[in-house]
């Protein structure tokens, strides 16, 4: 229940913009480009190798959100769950 | 909770698939590395993210998700610093940090990318086109005969480390070197190696890391870098994994530029 609240809480944000391949240089296969960032889009953060704690990334939430773009957080050693934070 | 993971293998894997499906995220930033993608990579299903790739930002463990992506997904991500490297206090943060955490808002926004680095005497000279690949060289060694290892050939590869020894750093090396991945390179940057351990101070190992290197690119001739601005030091500057490079080593410069 959480994560559908996760979910319906992030559905706001411009869809992805389809990536071109990107095939200089590699004779084995395209590379794809993820799309470059838009003002508005949103950055994801989650741990998936070890622990982090929000107040250790506190900083770089602010810095991002100085940059213009909105955020929402997943990891379960937050045990208040999923945290969003917008512009 | 799992000890010092940012959750089980499957929670994990469960918070990575989630942010890489949703629309509504567009990059994902990896808060910290430590230990642990190796475990929840194989978790992961790319269908979706194939189709709608979005940046994938860390460094260190994250070296997992950055070969994987290359080699098996085939999608271009950003080897950088995480949330943990970002100033507390970004007014107080000095110039170079500064500059290293504005070079992921540069690289994220589609700003070509072009460094500088130190000109050193052990530099091999010339000049080198591919697409740049690399990471941790820890973790290179560990992916290293399964499915997410790096097809090196005709690439720049570009590796780092911390607080290993350097009978360990000329292991990893070795590895690399036997099989095959340093043969057919386009060039090689060496980053950081930071806080060496010292095993034994009464018997040293009685090579740097100038010397591990050169003894293992001996028998090539692409140019190769030492020092540049990338692994756990303060000056680690994103890098696009998978985008085509050019690198060029000569005596009084030396410059990587995306191309």
């Amino acid at each position: 229940m959480k994560r559908q609240s996760f979910l319906q809480m992030a559905g706001i944000g411009l869809l992805a913009i389809p990536a071109f391949a990107t095939a200089a240089g590699n004779r084995n296969k395209k590379i794809k480009r993820p799309p470059y960032l838009q003002p508005g889009n949103t950055i994801g953060i989650t741990c998936p190798a070890g622990f982090s704690l929000l107040e250790t990334i506190q900083p770089s939430i602010d810095l991002i959100q100085s940059w213009g773009y909105q955020g929402s957080t997943r990891n379960y050693h937050w045990k208040d769950g999923p945290y969003i934070w917008r512009n | 909770m799992d000890h010092t993971f940012g959750g089980t293998d499957a929670e994990r894997a469960a918070d990575f698939q989630q942010m890489m499906d949703d629309p509504n995220i567009n990059a994902i930033l990896c808060a910290t590395g430590g230990y642990g993608a190796v475990r929840m990579v194989d978790l992961l299903n790319f269908q979706s993210f194939k189709q709608n790739p979005k940046w994938v930002i860390g460094f260190s463990d994250i070296t997992v998700l950055h070969s994987h992506l290359h080699q098996v997904v085939h999608v271009a991500s950003l080897h950088s610093k995480m949330c943990g490297s970002f100033p507390k206090e970004w007014a107080n943060a000095d110039e170079v940090q500064q500059a290293s955490i504005l070079s992921i808002k540069d690289a994220l926004e589609g700003k070509k990318i072009s460094y500088p680095s130190m000109p050193v005497e052990h530099n091999r000279i010339g000049s080198a086109k591919g697409l740049l690949v690399g990471g941790n060289l820890k973790i290179l060694e560990n992916l290293n005969g399964s499915a997410s290892m790096i097809n090196t050939d005709g690439k720049i590869l570009f590796v780092e480390d911390v607080g290993e020894p350097l009978y360990n750093i000329d292991r990893m090396f070795c590895n690399l070197l036997r099989s095959g991945k340093l043969a057919k390179l386009s060039g090689l940057i060496v980053g950081g190696f930071s806080n060496i351990k010292v095993d034994n101070p009464a018997v040293p190992f009685g090579r740097d890391i100038y010397t591990i290197v050169k003894e293992k690119v001996a028998a090539f001739n692409y140019p190769v870098c030492f020092d540049f601005p990338v692994g756990h030091i303060k000056n680690n500057f994103a890098l696009k994994c998978g985008l085509p490079h050019q690198l060029i080593v000569e005596n009084n410069q030396v410059q990587l530029t995306e191309i």
